[in-house]
């Protein structure tokens, strides 16, 4: 108890309302102005805000299987680029951060007021020295380049004037179509390639200009590209309602205690899931169960979960589950982590904790490559977030249930029942892609009925 | 205006407000307002009414029949929320049965293994679905199953329904097949709620939900109505959006009035910013177990048709009220992770906090007391205990788990300052999702502060959100009585047109406002209002056709011009609108207009107010400015740091102040039902002329 030095109460609650509402209203931003029923109606989308370190810090509770997912997005996001101010990453290939092609990520930084006005004047400096000036070669001497002239007047330590993002946000809406063999994106493809568009990490947005080329490239491989594009503008749109809100945060508080918490809000979740834990008994709980098929053959495709409770820390791991299939019913590696962080955050209670990164801290997922619970390039993926997320949610219950048979419900419907519908419109003549599932129900509880037609 | 000589004659309005310990009466007599308060009767609230009313009879020299009251009421939030309604049926198109049940296929709690539904209204044996179908172009494309009618209106009869509510798909574009049904119901003798006569709109889950409850509550509201009404005849309700109904609309349409009492608060709140020309006011009501907050811009509150109560969606206009579970009884507790929580648990009336001297359980009421922010006074003019010891020992507790969790020694005070901070954090929350979070920026708002707790909070919180200005009105416990007794009788109307914004559809439009607006006049000059105190404003809902929300924009039906112009304006405001709202505009994008409002707003005779009652004691003026000496003085805690040494803090009686006296800062200002906490910092504490207590910041 001691180590947390510096941690407040009372500050950490406030923080902990203050980062929750910047993703809550990030995400009202985006359901308000986007066009596809799947995102405004359906509301399959999230938005979450990230720590310096591309770290989660608190995500709207909008999509369970976005919430141990979209850190890898980031992370992926992280990888290939370094962010400046106004740019905006865009990603969705689900080997590099993704879950599947319709889910599209958006992630932004969000700068510190010093750094946004350092960039100007360092652009403005090099726009008057001309080409003579070697092109900046790395980003880490940029950064002391425009640390060192900014250093004589605005004395700052250095946490505060790194050019690096003090935040990043991020969004995730799944478009109703992103181009492929069938409308909707959710078809029987063999391959990845099958599926539609596939967006390594790349910036939609640089320095505040939209790159147009690559935005033309994409909306002309998808149906109804004017839709598409309006729910970009939407995720944009959103993007810049969190960044608002974050830098109003700065202002006032300050980048060091607004990052301070962060941290502490980490190590709070991380704290609240390592009681959960503590509170299962310890021991090896398994269990296993089956997709009926991949679509393509009748065989029967197993899920197997291997649970071990040890004190304050839990071990998943999915080996022996099935090998990768032909069907596009397989599961990329952050969807597994996502039903995991799913179903521990299920076993913290209704308390509002905040989604932060520390809830996956005291928990291992072991996910063997190539098997159906982590899917390899380029096996087809589409309903991997769908069905076979349900499913892992089910057979981690039921591993859990014999751990905690007072406290687990029953399998659930185990599908999201994916409906899609594309063409061309009779009376308009303009094409159209539409995508929505319908819900089943969840299991029943030791004490209680399930509840029918909920996600 | 008061003639003596037929005083006994003279009608006497009021207004009242029944709230969960108190009724509020408030009225007007020759030389002013008067107001007082009453237990209220939660068993049957027209009692304690009828009570209070012959109490003005009695001092106003009148009789009952001659009172003319303006009710705001909870009880139809109350059987709503605790699903005291009646037994209940919903016919829907065959097919839709569920609609109801299934809403939008979320879950009220994501990470809730345990979680429920909140309770249908209706049970699922008595949703039925009858055979027939109007397209989404208004056209019959199966017609009404006219037998399978009778065996309906007979099983219904079978069942005891006690209300019977009718909601069929596109009605709104084609009404007959609910005609016909509402027709073949009468003989079942009991209130129907028809859906595209309550509301004309799209959404069919937000409709059926809206219609269901309204027939849900129609017996009961109806009832009690009709209770009242023989007693006092001329008996007006308020409705939540804001003006009053007749008691036969509120009867007939009770999810009209879902918001009535807090409505009030909002009313009044304006009309005090008004009186002193404040146009932009966050309202703030801080009760034991919750607070409303709205926000208010150029004097007129801001309607909402997406509410969400007692977990079910009422479509109808109401004001944009955001009610948080936090108020003077929530209570404080670490939890698992070490962090401080408060509420949203409440200790209610019963055991409630700490120094109500029942229970233990330390509340912001009791960090409040500990603080000493009370000023030493006691509550409702001292009819009212607070048990002191009882809150320290309740937060000492409190005091040493956050010790634990800190791993560091948290004091008392400092404990007590944490859960007003906490406490505050949520209040901000809310604060900030009616401004911030909607484009208003708080600095060039007035916080408007009324109700028992808010006062306390209010200056705390103004300087969290750079409010500039804070505001407690005359009589802030009362405020949502007043709010009703000026409330002016206002109808809502609206349809959905789903027209795209072209000129040759301004026509179109202009003929439903033609007709809205003749049934409007028609209707409030049957109420007494002749045309020049009538007032029709008009509105339409719009958005990027391919949204699903729109914005609402304020419109003039009477405007000149050709309609090639009217629709180019109309154009320019929606993506100006759209580009304030969410950052950004769509100038490309074809306009959709959703659906057409109309407020029709029947005007009152203003109030004769009167002059505030003082009687200033030792009163020395300077510069204009009466000083006075405070009643007393008191200990207040305002950081941790002065844990042994409180500050002294002056004490005043808000009784005692006359208008333009100037505080001391830091202060308190006591008075009947509230106290107001003027923390160090603050730039200027005064009465304005009119008696409203001004805080600068």
């Amino acid at each position: 108890m001691k180590r947390q030095s510096g941690f407040d109460p009372i500050t950490l609650e406030i923080y902990r309302a203050l980062y929750t509402s910047v993703a809550e209203e990030m995400g009202i931003a985006l359901r308000r102005t986007s066009f596809s029923p799947n995102i405004k109606e359906r509301r399959d989308y999230s938005c979450a805000v990230f720590d310096t370190e591309g770290r989660v810090i608190a995500q709207g509770d909008h999509m369970p299987v976005h919430l141990g997912s979209m850190p890898m997005a980031v992370r992926a996001a992280l990888q290939k680029v370094t962010f400046s101010p106004g740019d905006t990453v865009a990603l969705n290939d689900p080997f590099a951060g993704g879950t599947h092609l319709p889910d599209v990520t958006l992630v932004a930084g969000v700068f510190g007021e010093k750094a946004e006005s350092r960039r100007q004047k360092a652009e403005g400096r090099r726009r008057k020295a001309d080409s003579s000036e070697p092109k900046a070669g790395s980003t880490g001497r940029k950064a002391a380049d425009e640390q060192g002239s900014s250093s004589a007047y605005c004395p700052l330590p250095s946490a505060f004037s790194s050019p690096r993002p003090l935040f990043y946000v991020a969004n995730r809406a799944h478009h109703a179509d992103i181009g492929g063999g069938a409308p909707g994106s959710m078809g029987m493809a063999a391959d990845i390639y099958g599926e539609g568009v596939r967006i390594p990490p790349l910036r939609l947005i640089s320095k505040g200009k939209l790159n147009e080329e690559v935005f033309d490239l994409l909306l002309a491989n998808v149906r109804a590209a004017e839709e598409r594009r309006a729910d970009f503008e939407a995720q944009l749109g959103s993007l810049k309602t969190g960044e608002a809100r974050l830098r109003e945060i700065i202002e006032r508080s300050g980048a060091r205690e607004a990052a301070a918490y962060a941290g502490h809000l980490i190590e709070y979740a991380a704290r609240i899931m390592r009681r959960t834990i503590a509170h299962i008994p310890d021991g090896v709980y398994e269990a296993e169960d089956w997709l009926d098929d991949d679509g393509v053959t009748d065989e029967e495709i197993r899920l197997r979960v291997r649970v071990t409770i040890k004190g304050e820390r839990a071990r998943v791991d999915f080996s022996g589950s099935h090998a990768q299939v032909r069907g596009p019913v397989n599961a990329v590696e952050a969807i597994t982590t996502a039903a995991v962080t799913y179903v521990f955050r299920c076993l913290v209670g209704a308390d509002d904790v905040p989604a932060s990164a520390g809830l996956m801290q005291p928990i291992e997922v072991i996910a063997p490559p190539g098997t159906i619970v982590n899917a390899l390039h380029p096996a087809p993926v589409a309903g991997g977030n769908v069905e076979t997320s349900q499913r892992i949610v089910d057979v981690l219950f039921k591993a859990l249930a014999r751990a905690l048979p007072h406290q687990i419900p029953a399998a659930s419907q185990g599908t999201m029942n994916n409906l899609t519908i594309g063409g061309v419109n009779p009376h308009t003549q303009q094409e159209f892609a539409y995508y929505e599932t319908m819900a089943g129900g969840m299991g029943a509880r030791p004490s209680l009925d399930g509840i029918s037609a909920v996600h | 205006m008061t003639k003596p000589k037929k005083q006994a004659e003279q009608t006497v309005r009021v207004g009242v407000d029944t709230g969960g310990t108190f009724t509020d009466f408030i009225y007007q007599t020759a030389s002013g307002l008067s107001i007082f308060k009453l237990a209220s009767t939660p068993a049957d609230p027209s009692q304690a009414i009828i009570n209070g009313l012959e109490r003005i009879a009695h001092e106003t020299g009148t009789s009952l029949e001659k009172i003319e009251i303006v009710h705001g009421t909870t009880v139809g939030t109350n059987a709503l929320l605790e699903r005291r309604g009646a037994r209940t049926a919903l016919i829907t198109t065959a097919g839709f049965e569920d609609v109801l049940v299934i809403g939008r296929q979320a879950r009220p709690s994501l990470y809730d293994l345990n979680v429920q539904r909140p309770a249908s209204l209706v049970p699922d044996e008595l949703r039925l679905g009858i055979h027939e179908r109007v397209n989404a172009d208004g056209a019959v494309i199966e017609p009404l199953d006219l037998e399978a009618l009778e065996s309906l209106v007979d099983h219904l009869k079978s069942a005891k329904v006690d209300s019977v509510a009718v909601v069929l798909i596109f009605s709104f574009l084609h009404p007959n097949h609910e005609q016909r049904i509402a027709e073949a119901l009468a003989r079942l003798n009991v209130p129907l709620s028809i859906s595209h006569q309550l509301l004309p709109e799209y959404r069919e889950y937000e409709r059926t939900s809206t219609v269901t409850i309204n027939a849900y509550l129609q017996p009961l509201m109806s009832q009690y109505l009709h209770r009242l009404s023989k007693h006092v005849p001329a008996l007006r309700v308020m409705q939540s959006a804001g003006g009053s109904i007749s008691a036969s609309v509120a009867g007939a349409e009770p999810v009209r009035t879902i918001l009535s009492g807090p409505a009030g608060g909002v009313v009044g709140a304006l009309r005090a910013a008004h009186g002193i020309g404040v146009p932009n006011i966050i309202t703030f009501d801080m009760g034991g177990t919750s607070t409303d907050v709205a926000l208010c811009t150029d004097g007129e509150m801001r309607m909402t048709n997406e509410a969400t109560v007692a977990g079910l969606p009422v479509a109808v206009a109401m004001m944009d009220i955001h009610t948080v579970g936090a108020g003077g009884g929530s209570i404080a507790r670490v939890d698992a992770g070490g962090g401080l929580r408060v509420g949203p648990q409440s200790a209610g009336a019963d055991p409630g906090p700490a120094c109500y001297g029942r229970g233990l359980l330390p509340t912001v009421t009791d960090a409040n007391l500990v603080l000493g922010r009370f000023g030493g006074a006691q509550l409702l003019g001292g009819d009212f205990t607070l048990d002191e010891e009882r809150a320290r020992e309740a937060l000492m507790k409190l005091a040493r788990e956050m010790s634990e969790a800190a791993g560091r020694r948290i004091n008392l005070v400092e404990a007590a300052l944490g859960v007003v901070r906490v406490v505050n954090a949520g209040m901000e929350r809310a604060l900030r999702l009616v401004s911030v979070e909607r484009g208003f920026d708080p600095r060039g708002f007035a916080l408007l502060t009324f109700g028992g707790a808010g006062g306390l909070h209010a200056v705390e919180l103004a300087r969290a959100l750079r409010v500039p200005r804070v505001i407690v009105p005359q009589r802030p416990g009362a405020l949502s009585a007043l709010g009703a007794l000026a409330s002016d009788v206002v109808r809502e109307r609206s349809r959905t047109v789903m027209l795209g914004a072209t000129a040759e559809n301004q026509t179109k439009l202009a003929d439903h406002f033609r007709e809205m607006n003749r049934e409007a006049r028609s209707e409030l000059r049957r109420e007494g209002f002749s045309d020049k105190r009538q007032r029709h404003d008009a509105s339409v809902n719009a958005r990027y056709k391919g949204q699903s929300f729109e914005l609402e924009l304020k419109i003039d039906v009477k405007q000149q011009g050709t309609r090639a112009g009217a629709a180019a304006k109309l154009a320019s405001l929606f993506h100006q609108t759209h580009k304030a709202r969410y950052g950004y505009a769509l100038d490309g994008n074809t306009i959709e207009l959703v659906s057409a409002r109309l407020r029709s707003i029947g005007i009152i005779e203003p109030l004769q107010e009167n002059e505030v009652s003082h009687q200033p004691k030792r009163r020395t003026i300077s510069k204009n400015n009466v000083r006075l000496a405070p009643h007393a003085t008191a200990p207040v805690h305002f950081t941790p740091e002065a844990a042994r040494r409180p500050s002294r803090v002056a004490v005043y009686r808000r009784e005692d102040l006359p208008p333009g006296a100037r505080l001391r800062v830091p202060s308190i200002i006591t008075e009947y039902s509230s106290t107001t906490l003027v923390p160090p910092g603050s730039a200027h504490a005064f009465l304005d002329q009119l008696g409203n207590l001004i805080i600068e910041l």
